[in-house]
């Protein structure tokens, strides 16, 4: 009798065994994590520290992500220091004193992440604005480890450009070498002064047949250009976060984001029409020689939003001259800051560096087994669809010819040529190499 | 009690003994914190909402308050944001206003409640009747 009954006897103890070696050595990520991490950044310094103590008597490999993510917003400079101690005894490495230093040690690292993680980030981040947490809510857990705070408040980011004030060309000064972003929307150029984008990241210019959102962010790097019905994202401007490195815009109307680059809704699926913007082909290239392709264009005239957008702001200055998050590196070929053009279809991508072109007239890549070309005309780079047809160099300006001496009309959305056939303009990306290699890490570089 | 369970229950008030050595520090509550994490659960649009952070020293009267304001949020869709530094009076002072809105519905109104995650079950069981929103947030 004693024999049988010691057998579920034991058992029951190693099951109480079992739990009690959970519970002690190994426990479940601990709910009130988030309140601790929140209160490093809104607390007061006794709470700080306290909260500091806490998770480093509870610590568990998954609160290193968290509380990296939580330096930027440390309450003050102490914290900010005990903090890093505590990370660089927990994991044993040294990647330097700045927040930024160990976001990049965190991303080559791969930490685990919290069970709460999605949560606790997006609290840090409504910290910045609790009208973004609501919304951030709505957003994918997945996308969290690649979100980052740019460090501008919600009163320091730039109002949104709703109204572009559109000059004819002949109308307005602008320095020959002035960088300028064109495109053609409605049957008309139109030029954006990248410097006056640079202030506003986004900007709105109403057309008859929709509305075209430019954006150029200086940190990021990214330029690009979307189409947009008149009453699609109403609210489109500025988010104040990146996503692994790319600027990201939010509409509080459909309370979604959006990524600069690839014009894709944040946390969205493949192949949902609803999280993907249309495309528009632009180019950065000098007024001059926009100006000599298009000498009807519009041009983005002064400050749109003179009275609304207060450049003064000592943040978004420091947010213009920060250069702490463009010094990151970036794996590959190239240097983190240098820009690309990028191209990206079915599961290829392709990265051109922008300048290195300079001086060749055509170069041939090749993109999901399509032949394309890169034209190169008065410092500006285009990139056209050509299959078969093997452009050999310019005739007159506009003009190309092929191996067969036939002419092709360059415009901003094809090469047309004899009987009228065209050859479509591929729409590209232009980032850093940084991002874009973020966003397509097997992406080739043309040589 | 058998030897086997004798040695079980030996190495168990060793492991108990062993956790006990380990700094165990409570997590702390901080005013300030507690009122972001409540403001982040009420949506921007809801400019006003009713708040009540809790005092163990005016327990006499927060009982009563609690309970007007649970009548005030249900009547006006409102949001209701409980919090306080002492985790056990705030959940007997929320039962204690339950129980003088026994029976009636609180349809309509969201709680938001800051408590630890021990307590997150029992405040939801007393809730379950009441047709309300409740938004748990562990806190401490």
């Amino acid at each position: 009798m004693i024999r049988r009954s010691a057998q579920p006897r034991g058992a029951l103890a190693a099951l109480l065994l079992t739990g009690l070696l959970g519970a002690c050595g190994d426990a479940p990520e601990d709910p009130s994590l988030r309140g601790q991490v929140l209160t490093l950044g809104a607390g007061s310094a006794d709470a700080r520290a306290a909260a500091l103590a806490w998770i480093d008597a509870h610590w568990r490999p998954g609160y290193a992500a968290p509380l990296i993510d939580a330096l930027p917003f440390a309450g003050d400079a102490r914290t900010r220091g005990a903090m890093m101690d505590l990370l660089r005894r927990r994991s044993d490495a040294q990647p330097g004193n700045t927040p930024a230093d160990w976001q990049q040690w965190r991303r080559q690292a791969e930490l685990p992440l919290h069970p709460d993680y999605a949560r606790i980030k997006a609290s840090l981040l409504g910290l910045v604005d609790r009208h973004l947490y609501q919304d951030l809510r709505q957003v994918e857990p997945t996308v969290f480890q690649h979100l980052q705070w740019t460090g501008l408040r919600r009163t320091d980011r730039p109002e949104p450009a709703a109204q572009a004030g559109m000059a004819d060309a002949g109308d307005v000064t602008l320095q020959d070498d002035e960088l300028v972003i064109g495109l053609v929307m409605d049957g008309r150029a139109r030029a954006y002064p990248r410097r006056l984008l640079a202030d506003h990241i986004a900007l709105r210019d109403r057309t008859t047949a929709g509305d075209a959102l430019v954006i150029h962010d200086a940190l990021s790097g990214t330029t690009a250009a979307y189409r947009l019905r008149g009453d699609q994202l109403a609210d489109l401007r500025d988010s104040v976060f990146l996503f692994k490195g790319d600027t990201v815009l939010h509409d509080a109307g459909s309370a979604s984001f959006w990524r600069a680059l690839d014009g894709a809704r944040l946390g969205s699926g493949a192949g949902d029409d609803t999280g993907q913007l249309n495309t528009i082909a632009q180019v950065t290239t000098t007024w001059r020689a926009w100006r000599q392709l298009h000498p009807d264009s519009l041009v983005l005239a002064g400050d749109p939003d003179r009275t609304t957008f207060r450049r003064d702001k000592a943040a978004f200055r420091q947010y213009r001259a920060d250069r702490r998050l463009a010094r990151l590196t970036a794996p590959g070929p190239l240097a983190a800051g240098r820009t690309v053009l990028g191209m990206a279809e079915d599961g290829d991508a392709l990265a051109v560096v922008a300048d290195a072109t300079a001086g060749e007239a055509v170069k041939q890549v090749q993109l999901a087994g399509r032949t394309m070309s890169i034209l190169h005309t008065n410092r500006a780079l285009r990139v056209y669809d050509t299959g078969d047809i093997h452009l050999s160099g310019r005739g007159s300006p506009g003009i190309w010819r092929d191996g067969r001496d036939r002419r092709w009309r360059q415009t901003e959305s094809a090469l047309i040529g004899p009987g009228g056939r065209q050859l479509p303009r591929v729409p590209t990306r232009e980032t850093s190499w940084r991002v874009w290699h973020s966003a397509h890490p097997h992406s080739r570089v043309a040589p | 009690m058998s030897k086997p369970i004798r040695f079980a229950g030996l190495i168990m008030l060793g492991l108990i003994a062993g956790c006990g050595d380990a700094p165990d520090p409570s997590p702390a509550y901080d005013s300030r914190t507690a009122f972001i994490l409540a403001g982040l659960e009420v949506p921007p649009e809801h400019r006003d909402f009713l708040f009540f952070d809790l005092d163990p020293a005016e327990s006499e009267a927060a009982a009563a308050n609690l309970a007007n304001g649970l009548r005030e949020a249900a009547s006006g869709d409102e949001y209701l944001v409980v919090l306080g530094p002492d985790a056990a009076f705030n959940r007997t002072t929320l039962n204690a206003a339950l129980a003088r809105q026994s029976g009636r519905s609180l349809a309509g109104m969201t709680l938001v409640y800051l408590g630890p995650a021990t307590h997150r079950d029992s405040v939801g069981n007393h809730l379950a009747d009441r047709e309300l929103s409740l938004r748990y947030v562990v806190y401490p």
